[in-house]
């Protein structure tokens, strides 16, 4: 199966070392979108099916809290699943993700393995719910 | 919790951080060698059970070197010029997620800004705890941290 990604971050840097860390991760990838804040990515989200998104939490504009509410009043973040990469280490707010529906939780800086076990992780979950739905 | 930074275990927060995201390594230095070039200072405001201030000064030759090894890609590449400050800017904020854990603990509610870079002032860091490093290439590097007076709430 290839995946659609979407990465969302303020930072090119951020989005660029996600994309290669996608990349180094061994998926077959057929798309990677790019948006520079949640506003971006929901926009990006009406045009383009996606199958995971990785997304920043503090970003200008449209937080990737933010991001993940409207995801969720939508309904597409039952279907689409979403990874937060982020520095910020409060579990509080680890647990506030959680409970919206975000699948996991990646901490700046992250290691190659790390990132990859983390997505074979969510992707199988992913697709082990759609196949029981 | 509110633990006491200091500036020795400051400096150990960016050895660990610049190592891990960027195989960067430094060692505090004091007096630290000057600055050569044009130099850089990424900061961003940080909120928890207090507020302060994280700054990062560096030359902006350093900062390419960063971006190159962020993005796995050859100091030659003409994309490194673009991308250089908006690399200081992330390893502000991978440093801010080690500051605040050690700051607040990881149960506090806290908040990480968004980093601002720009060339930096002349005159040298004298408020907060400042800790100054040198890279294997003997680039210098200040960080400073400057708590806010009073709670964020």
């Amino acid at each position: 199966m290839s995946y659609r990604v979407l990465i969302v971050d303020d930072s090119s840097v951020v989005r660029s070392m996600v994309r290669k860390a996608v990349s180094m991760a061994g998926l077959d990838i057929e798309e990677v979108h790019e948006a520079g804040n949640g506003r971006q990515a929901l926009e990006t989200l009406q045009h383009h099916w996606v199958d995971i998104v990785f997304t920043d939490l503090h970003m200008p504009e449209m937080t990737g809290i933010e991001l993940v509410e409207a995801m969720a009043r939508s309904g597409v973040l039952a279907t689409t699943p979403v990874v937060v990469v982020s520095s910020d280490p409060s579990e509080s707010r680890v647990e506030e993700l959680r409970r919206l529906g975000v699948r996991a939780y990646l901490k700046k800086p992250f290691r190659p393995e790390g990132f990859r076990a983390v997505v074979e992780e969510v992707l199988q979950a992913s697709k082990e719910a759609k196949h029981a739905g | 919790m509110q633990a006491e930074m200091t500036g020795e275990r400051l400096a150990e927060l960016v050895a660990d951080t610049l190592e891990e995201a960027a195989f960067v390594f430094t060692e505090p230095v004091d007096p630290p060698p000057a600055f050569q070039g044009e130099v850089l200072e990424a900061r961003l405001q940080y909120s928890g059970p207090k507020r302060g201030v994280l700054g990062f000064r560096a030359s902006a030759d350093f900062a390419a070197g960063l971006a190159a090894n962020l993005l796995g890609i050859d100091r030659t590449d003409p994309e490194i010029d673009k991308r250089s400050a908006d690399a200081l800017g992330e390893i502000v904020n991978m440093l801010a997620g080690a500051v605040v854990l050690e700051l607040f603990g990881p149960s506090a509610q806290t908040s990480i800004g968004v980093p601002s870079v720009k060339e930096a002032a002349a005159a040298p860091i004298v408020e907060g705890v400042v800790t100054h490093l040198a890279t294997e290439d003997g680039d210098r590097l200040d960080v400073f941290l400057r708590p806010a007076n009073g709670s964020s709430s």
